[in-house]
């Protein structure tokens, strides 16, 4: 049987609010070469551009890889629209490479998860802003939020606290748009590669990621198409509404205490 | 997913509790769940016994990814267990996935 989803965890927690030790920009300094110093500019560009929209969206097409126990790497992926509007908004629609199709969704009251085939969903109440609903459904309720670090306002300082050192590599004009290709390292055994689209819209269009530290060293990569900087929304973009029929079951992450006594342990061996 | 009355129609076979086969299928799992591991096939749950594996009651707790082939949707207070082969299972959503944890019969 094939294994498609214990590479997952580790892929939401290292994109998203893993700590490290915070290299200082003091000590950096001196030693960044001009190469470094452009990569760290644009990468600081970027994520204040991002940190700072009131709202936007973005298609992303993803792909991972899931290193077997033979070794061997399989990729599977997905699709993802992604809807911010901040203070408290968010609505990501997913349809993943085998066909199921899912919903997130966080109308500043609610997180609600969907899965669409099976028509069934659950709602938890989580008042506060999109930031604070971010990492509680990663940290929390542990939904699968590839590049959420992407979506919080507080991106350059995430950014920082990964201990990040990036280089300059080249410009390429084989994306949809010019962009600058930068390759980052972080503290914490995690490489990306960014390439971010150039002028005045400094936003990325491609990432790579590449565990370092894990068997296989499983790569995650990222076309972000669509940008859209003023989407139109409405509040019933965000609300969830269940469909007829529609079955609510609980998180795991809330249930009682039976369920936190037990332990998953996927494709193990007879 | 079929009906109670289906199940009955189509008599899916299942193995008697208490059962003991030489070796567990190819695509059994490991699982675990109140200090103890079980292999698991499609709705059997297995511990090592003498000359083989028996086929046990797990206990509550235990999580499984996917639904044997057979599950039926029961209601009992107005919360919707699945049941297969004697064994109940209430879905939740593990992160992303929807995944069934053993429970006691809620019938009583």
């Amino acid at each position: 049987m094939t294994k498609r989803r214990s590479y997952l965890a580790s892929l939401v927690v290292t994109l998203t609010f893993m700590t490290v030790p915070v290299l200082s920009d003091q000590n950096q300094s001196s030693a960044r070469s001009p190469s470094e110093l452009q990569a760290m500019s644009i990468l600081k560009s970027m994520s204040e551009y991002l940190a700072h929209a009131g709202r936007f969206s973005v298609t992303i097409r993803d792909g991972y890889d899931v290193v077997q126990e033979s070794g061997q790497k399989i990729e599977f992926g997905e699709l993802r629209l992604v809807t911010v509007s901040r203070p408290d908004r968010l609505r990501i629609e997913v349809k993943r490479s085998d066909g199921q199709k899912g919903l997130v969704t966080f109308d500043g009251k609610d997180i609600t998860i969907y899965t669409a085939n099976d028509n069934i969903y659950a709602t938890t109440s989580r008042q506060g802003t999109l930031d604070q609903a971010i990492k509680y459904a990663v940290d929390d309720l542990k939904i699968r939020m590839p590049l959420a670090l992407m979506l919080l306002s507080t991106l350059p300082s995430e950014l920082d606290n990964l201990g990040v050192s990036a280089d300059y590599l080249e410009k390429t004009t084989i994306t949809d748009a010019p962009c600058d290709h930068l390759a980052v390292r972080t503290t914490g055994g995690v490489d990306f590669q960014v390439w971010v689209a150039q002028g005045d819209e400094p936003l990325p269009r491609r990432i790579v990621i590449t565990y370092q530290n894990e068997t296989g060293q499983p790569q995650f990569w990222a076309d972000l198409s669509k940008w859209n900087l003023s989407p139109n929304v409405s509040d019933a973009l965000f609300a969830f509404t269940p469909l007829d029929g529609a079955e609510r079951i609980q998180f795991l992450a809330l249930a009682g205490s039976a369920a936190t006594t037990a332990t998953l342990k996927k494709e193990g061996n007879k | 997913m079929i009906s109670r009355s289906l199940q009955r129609l189509i008599a899916i076979p299942t193995i008697p509790r208490g059962a003991v086969i030489p070796s567990v299928p190819d695509s059994s799992t490991t699982v675990s769940g109140s200090g103890q591991n079980f292999n698991y096939c499609n709705g059997v749950f297995y511990q090592p016994a003498n000359k083989g594996y028996q086929v046990v009651e797990p206990p509550p707790g235990i999580l499984i990814t996917s639904l044997p082939k057979g599950a039926v949707t029961v209601t009992v207070n107005n919360v919707n267990y699945r049941e297969f082969g004697g064994v109940w299972y209430q879905p939740f959503y593990c992160g992303t996935e929807v995944i069934y944890q053993t429970v006691p019969n809620p019938t009583g």
